[in-house]
C-alpha cells in the first residue's frame, strides 16, 4: 500500500486538474454560471485536500495510514459526485434544463426559500429525484424528460425540494417529533418486557431504523410540499398510489427492505394533517373522501401492525413539528400565496391545474397545453 | 419519488461526520506519537480535536446505553450519530459490551484530563474511525447503485 496509495492520490489530483480546465473552458448561459463557478471551486477544494495529504510530513506514517486512506476516500467520493452528477448536467445543459432552472428558481422564490438555485436536469430515468447536499448549490434535481409539457406531475418537484429543506433544517422540522418517537419506542419496548404483545423486540428495532433512516425524511418532504402547495400535492400522491397499484398499507409488517417508502396510507394521513393544520377544511374533506373511496374499492386489508408502525398521534406530532418548522424558517404557506399581475404563481397554477382536472378532464387537457406555453413564455422573461 | 433524496441525505450527514472524526483523530495521533507534523498543530487545534472526540464518545455511550447518566450534564446538544454507526459499534462489541463501555469511559476521561492515551484508547479511536469510514463508504455505494452508474 505504501507506493500504491500515493499513486492513487496523484491520479485523483490529476483528474481534478483536468476537470477544472474542462469546466473553465466551458461556456454556459449566464444563469448557470454560479453553479459552474461553485463546481470549479469545489473541485479546487478537493484538489487542495489531496495536496495537503501529499504535503503532510507524516504522509505514509504507519500510525496514520488508515486515517490518510480515509481522507483520500472522502476526497474520491466528493470527486465522484462532481464527475457523475454535476458534470453531465453542466456539459450537456439543454433548453429543457434551462426551462426547469427558471421553474425551480421561481418556485424557490415563491415559497420564500432563499438559496442559490441548484442544478436541475431534465433527463431523469428515475422520475423526480434530488441529490441533496449540505451546500444547496451542490445539490442537483432530476426531472422526467417530458415534464416540461405537462403540469400534473410538477408537485413532485416540491417533494424533492422538501428533502433539501429537511437536510438543511432537520432540527427545526423534526426535533420535537424525534423526542416523542424515542419515548414511543422505549414505552413499547418496556411493555414487551412486562406483558404479552404480538410483536418481537426485533419489530421495534426495525421500526426505529426505518423511521430514523428514511420514513421521517419522506414524510417530512411530503409535509413541506403540502405546506407549500396545498391539496395539489395530495392529489399527485393519490395519483402515484393508483398508478403504482401499491397496497396502501405496505410496508407495515416491517421485515422488508430498509429503504422502503412509508405506506401510502400514512403518507396521505400526513398530507391531510398539514391541510387540517392550515385550516383547509373543504380540501381536507374532498381528498379524504376520495382516498377512503379508493381504499374501499380496492379492498385493501389493514394489517394490525400498521397502527403500530404509524401511530396517529406521532403522525400528528410530526405534522405539527413540520408546520412549525416551515413557519419558523419563513417558508410561505400555500394559503398565503396570491396572484401578481404579469407573473405566474406556481403553487396557485398547480392548484388550479388539479382543480380543472377534477371538474372537466377534457377541458383541462386543452387548457394545459396553452398554460404550458404561457408558463414557458413568462419564465423566459425572468432573468 | 425515488430514494435518492434519502440516500444522499444520509451520505451527506455521514461523510461530514466521518471527515470530522477522522481529522480529529489525526491531530490526536500526531500529538500522541510525536510525529513530524506535531509542530504544525496549534494548542487550540489540539484542544478542539480533544473536545470534539469527547463529545462524540459521550454521545455514543448515551446512544448505546441510555440508562447511563454519568455524562448527562455534559450533553449540551446531542450530536446525531447515524443509527447504522451505532448498530455497527453495538454488533462489533456485542459479547463484551460492559467492557467496551468501560473502555469508552476511560478514553473520555483521558481526553478530558489531557492524559496520555493508552494502547487500548488508541485501538478504540482507530476502531471508531474505521467503523465510521465503513458506514460512509457503504452509504456512498448504496446511492451509486441506486443510480446504476
Amino acid at each position: 500500500m505504501n507506493s500504491f496509495f500515493p499513486s492513487l492520490v496523484l491520479e485523483l489530483h490529476n483528474r481534478c486538474e483536468k476537470i477544472i480546465t474542462l469546466l473553465e473552458q466551458h461556456e454556459l448561459p449566464v444563469e448557470i454560471e454560479p453553479n459552474l463557478k461553485n463546481t470549479i471551486k469545489k473541485t479546487i477544494s478537493i484538489k487542495s485536500n489531496l495536496e495537503s495529504i501529499l504535503a503532510d510530513p507524516d504522509f505514509g506514517a504507519p500510525e496514520l495510514l488508515i486515517n490518510q486512506i480515509n481522507r483520500y476516500k472522502r476526497c474520491y467520493e466528493s470527486y465522484s459526485v462532481i464527475e457523475k452528477i454535476q458534470l453531465p448536467i453542466l456539459l450537456r445543459y439543454s433548453e429543457k434544463d434551462h426551462f426547469f432552472h427558471s421553474f425551480l428558481k421561481q418556485s424557490l422564490a415563491q415559497i420564500n426559500y432563499k438559496i442559490e438555485t441548484p442544478l436541475i436536469s431534465a433527463a431523469s430515468t428515475n422520475y423526480y429525484e434530488v441529490f441533496a447536499d449540505k451546500n444547496p448549490v451542490f445539490s442537483s434535481f432530476f426531472v422526467p424528460v417530458v415534464d416540461d409539457i405537462f403540469l400534473l406531475n410538477l408537485p413532485d418537484l416540491f417533494h424533492e425540494i422538501g428533502h433539501l429543506i429537511f437536510l438543511h433544517k432537520e432540527n427545526e422540522m423534526s426535533y420535537e417529533f424525534a423526542i416523542k418517537f424515542n419515548d414511543y419506542l422505549s414505552s413499547e419496548k418496556n411493555r414487551l418486557k412486562i406483558q404479552t404483545r404480538p410483536f418481537e423486540p426485533k419489530f421495534y428495532d426495525n421500526l426505529e431504523e426505518l423511521w430514523k433512516d428514511s420514513w421521517v425524511k419522506e414524510h417530512t418532504a411530503n409535509m413541506i410540499a403540502t405546506y407549500c402547495l396545498g391539496p395539489s400535492f395530495g392529489w399527485q400522491c393519490l395519483r402515484i398510489c393508483v398508478n403504482t397499484g401499491e397496497d396502501v398499507y405496505f410496508p407495515s409488517k416491517i421485515i422488508t427492505q430498509p429503504d422502503d417508502h412509508p405506506s401510502f396510507e400514512s403518507q396521505i394521513q400526513g398530507i391531510l394533517e398539514i391541510l387540517r393544520i392550515m385550516g383547509m377544511k373543504s380540501e381536507f374533506s374532498t381528498l379524504n373522501e376520495k382516498w377512503n373511496q379508493y381504499k374501499m374499492f380496492c379492498h385493501f386489508d389493514k394489517p394490525t401492525e400498521h397502527d403500530h408502525c404509524y401511530p396517529e398521534y406521532l403522525m400528528k406530532s410530526l405534522a405539527e413539528n413540520v408546520f412549525q418548522g416551515c413557519t419558523k424558517i419563513g417558508l410561505k404557506p400555500f394559503v398565503s400565496q396570491n396572484h401578481i399581475k404579469g407573473l405566474i404563481n406556481i403553487p396557485l397554477t398547480l392548484d388550479h391545474s388539479w382543480n380543472l382536472f377534477h371538474i372537466d378532464p377534457k377541458k383541462f387537457l386543452i387548457w394545459e397545453e396553452s398554460e404550458v406555453k404561457n408558463l414557458k413564455a413568462t419564465l423566459s422573461k425572468i432573468p | 419519488m425515488s430514494n435518492l433524496g434519502v440516500f444522499s441525505h444520509r451520505y451527506s450527514s455521514m461523510s461530514d461526520l466521518s471527515r470530522e472524526i477522522n481529522d480529529a483523530a489525526i491531530v490526536i495521533k500526531k500529538a500522541h506519537y510525536n510525529l513530524a507534523g506535531k509542530k504544525d498543530i496549534s494548542p487550540t487545534q489540539l484542544a478542539d480535536s480533544r473536545k470534539y472526540l469527547i463529545d462524540i464518545f459521550i454521545n455514543l455511550v448515551k446512544n448505546i446505553q441510555p440508562e447511563i447518566h454519568d455524562f448527562d450534564s455534559e450533553i449540551k446538544k446531542p450530536i446525531q450519530l447515524p443509527i447504522s454507526f451505532i448498530d455497527h459499534v453495538k454488533n462489533s462489541n456485542k459479547s463484551e459490551m460492559t467492557y467496551f463501555i468501560e473502555d469508552l469511559k476511560k478514553i473520555i476521561n483521558h481526553l478530558k484530563k489531557d492524559q496520555n492515551l493508552s494502547l487500548q484508547d488508541l485501538k478504540i479511536l482507530d476502531k471508531m474511525c474505521s467503523i465510521m469510514d465503513e458506514e460512509t463508504s457503504a452509504s456512498f455505494r448504496k446511492f451509486w447503485r441506486k443510480r446504476s452508474i
